[in-house]
């Protein structure tokens, strides 16, 4: 198990503040998942009990939990209002890798915030936590985020089959991967890579 | 949640029960070979009381409703000679993952296929699931072919994510769906 205290920090970008959350955020982080278009892709159940966000967030507070994983409150500096959510679940710590999850509030969509917020991550982990790799796992109609992650360089390298049910629908969950190694490079060219959502042929064979 | 009492099952050549804690020793005895646990999270040197936590594990009444783990008993000997494991069984989206391994003498004979396809069978019709998946850490060829031959379908590979034995290693992710598996049965492919 990871040291919980290193599982607490504070990212600070221009336009936004990534601290872990605090209990008083529960009004506002509740009054945005009461959006559907936020959870739509995600797992959490729609209308999210106010309840139900207060135990997630005072469990995101305990050291048991902070053993494995890290969360952030994502603030926006300007007002500083909480806008949305990080959350990083590390595997076991001899794998030196960990997925990633995002949430942001509907009215903040399409302004970057979430590349900010998601860049800020994506270094504190590689840069200062040494780890060599980091996966996110996406539903399969959620173009944004797809988007999102493969503007940061990751790969498709699988395709659950009809994984998750909601809202009356079967969908698939794509994997996605980042070395560390192609992050770098990345670095090094300073722009991001565009790759194609299909899985390559070569990671289908055995 | 359902709740069921342990299910047994069976095949031509295997009985398929519940791990009972008078397996303690068979089980440690062939889990204390390198060959059978190289490839799985099963702890090495394995000892006797890493069995008996893993009974603590699967049978609290927490993780009772969500994995089954079945013995796979060879019928001729009545010993338990590997398993079958069912972890995080998932109602909602109606899922499981499946894990498996088998003492080294009897590799080669077909027997984990025809233990997983037992298993598969059940989780489909009597527990009404729509979708069985699995992972193998890349290397591991013969479980490949396991999977390959019980009908899986090769969904992903996750480059790099394990690292055991001082190695790095691919993960790949296997899946079946139950309409695949009743077109491979209705076509009389051998289960």
């Amino acid at each position: 198990m990871t040291d919980y205290k290193l599982n607490r920090a504070d990212l600070i970008g221009e336009r936004v503040l990534l601290r872990p959350p605090l209990l008083r955020d529960v009004e506002e982080t509740a009054l945005h998942l009461e959006s559907r278009a936020v959870t739509r892709y995600m797992s959490m159940p729609h209308p999210y009990p106010f309840a139900q966000v207060k135990a997630h967030l005072r469990r995101a507070r305990s050291r048991k939990w902070l053993a494995a994983n890290m969360a952030f409150s994502v603030v926006h500096l300007q007002t500083g209002k909480v806008i949305g959510a990080v959350g990083v679940h590390f595997s076991a710590p001899a794998n030196r890798s960990a997925e990633l999850g995002c949430w942001l509030a509907r009215p903040y969509w399409g302004e970057g915030y979430t590349t900010e917020a998601m860049t800020l991550v994506i270094e504190h982990l590689f840069r200062h936590r040494k780890l060599q790799r980091l996966s996110a796992s996406i539903w399969s109609p959620n173009v944004r985020s797809i988007r999102l992650v493969e503007r940061f360089g990751f790969v498709a390298e699988g395709r659950l089959r009809r994984a998750v049910f909601k809202n009356r629908r079967w969908m698939d969950v794509l994997q996605f991967g980042l070395l560390r190694e192609e992050w770098l490079s990345i670095q090094k060219t300073r722009r991001s890579k565009p790759t194609g959502s299909a899985i390559p042929k070569k990671l289908l064979k055995l | 949640m359902k709740t069921e009492k342990s299910p047994q099952l069976e095949t031509a050549r295997l009985i398929l029960r519940p791990y009972r804690m008078s397996d303690a020793t068979d089980i440690a005895r062939h889990l204390k070979d390198r060959a059978v646990t190289r490839y799985t999270y099963i702890p090495h040197p394995y000892m006797i009381g890493d069995f008996y936590q893993f009974m603590r594990r699967i049978r609290s009444p927490k993780a009772r409703a969500h994995n089954i783990v079945f013995a796979i008993v060879d019928k001729s000997s009545g010993k338990a000679i590997g398993a079958v494991g069912v972890h995080g069984i998932d109602f909602k989206n109606r899922k499981t993952e499946i894990g498996y391994w088998l003492a080294k003498s009897y590799w080669g004979k077909g027997i984990v296929v025809e233990a997983v396809n037992r298993v598969v069978e059940y989780l489909f019709l009597e527990r009404r699931l729509q979708r069985v998946f699995a992972r193998v850490w890349h290397p591991n060829t013969k479980s490949a072919r396991v999977l390959e031959k019980a009908g899986f379908t090769l969904e992903g590979r996750l480059r790099r994510d394990t690292f055991r034995n001082r190695r790095w290693m691919d993960v790949l992710l296997f899946g079946i769906l139950i309409e695949e598996w009743r077109h491979k049965r209705r076509s009389g492919t051998k289960l």
